[in-house]
């Protein structure tokens, strides 16, 4: 069993983005002016579509880079057509980007943002009691 | 050959923690492959900002998969053992997945030294 209690966010999407080295920077800019809060970059290697684009395979670069953000589900149609338009996804081996849901996440949420969340649930509840 | 009902858990952790957790996990849960890759992360409160030393910092970023009634359990477990309820201490989550093939060692395979 977990020692302490967790705050669970729910609600929450992944978006995956697969772009080619040296564009992520570029485009979590984007992400992070239309709200989201961080993001995770990591290396990879990429084929298929490059083969057959331009002059002997050499006008789509080989690494690439796959940019993780975790975003809430109410922003995340925002930040994911954002992330399409800033990294060009429109034009053919340019890369690729999707939406996984996800159960649940968690991460450290300082203690005064849980008892404003917490007042404002009990206000909403109370709310809607008085209105019954 | 193939489970069904699994769930993804993911787990990006501040450079350092992975090692540490895959053992607790062995150790203490029994389970035997997590894979673990490197990462750049950066967001709006990273340790380095207030230094005005950059943005970015390096993760690692912890995948294991489990099976949807343990899930919740071993969520929290790596979510105590990474110590992720703390200032700049990560993010876990977990997403569903349809199939994973089964993973399993020799029984008579003698433990790493």
């Amino acid at each position: 069993m977990s020692k302490r209690e967790i705050t669970v966010l729910t609600d929450v999407s992944l978006i995956t983005c697969i772009v080619q080295r040296g564009i992520a920077d570029t485009i979590v800019k984007a992400a992070q002016e239309a709200g989201a809060q961080g993001a995770t970059i990591h290396y990879a290697r990429g084929e298929g579509i490059r083969e057959r684009l331009g002059i002997l395979a050499l006008a789509v670069e080989v690494d690439k880079e796959v940019i993780n953000i975790v975003v809430a589900k109410d922003q995340a149609d925002r930040i994911f057509e954002r992330m399409y338009i800033a990294g060009n996804l429109d034009t053919p081996g340019m890369g690729l980007i999707y939406l996984t849901p996800l159960d649940k996440a968690a991460t450290y949420i300082p203690q005064e943002i849980v008892e404003k969340l917490e007042k404002e649930e009990a206000g909403a509840k109370s709310a809607a009691v008085s209105n019954q | 050959m193939f489970i069904n009902n699994q769930k993804l858990i993911t787990c990006i952790l501040p450079k350092g923690i992975c090692f540490d957790v895959e053992k607790s996990l062995k150790e203490e849960k029994g389970i035997l492959t997590a894979n673990v890759k490197t990462a750049r992360g950066l967001g709006k409160l990273t340790p380095l900002a207030y230094r005005g030393v950059g943005e970015q910092t390096e993760k690692e970023i912890l995948t294991v998969t489990v099976s949807s009634e343990d899930a919740d359990e071993i969520f929290g477990f790596i979510y105590d053992e990474a110590g992720i309820n703390k200032p700049h201490g990560g993010l876990i989550y977990m997403s569903n997945i349809d199939v994973v093939s089964a993973y399993s060692l020799p029984e008579d395979l003698p433990d790493e030294v």
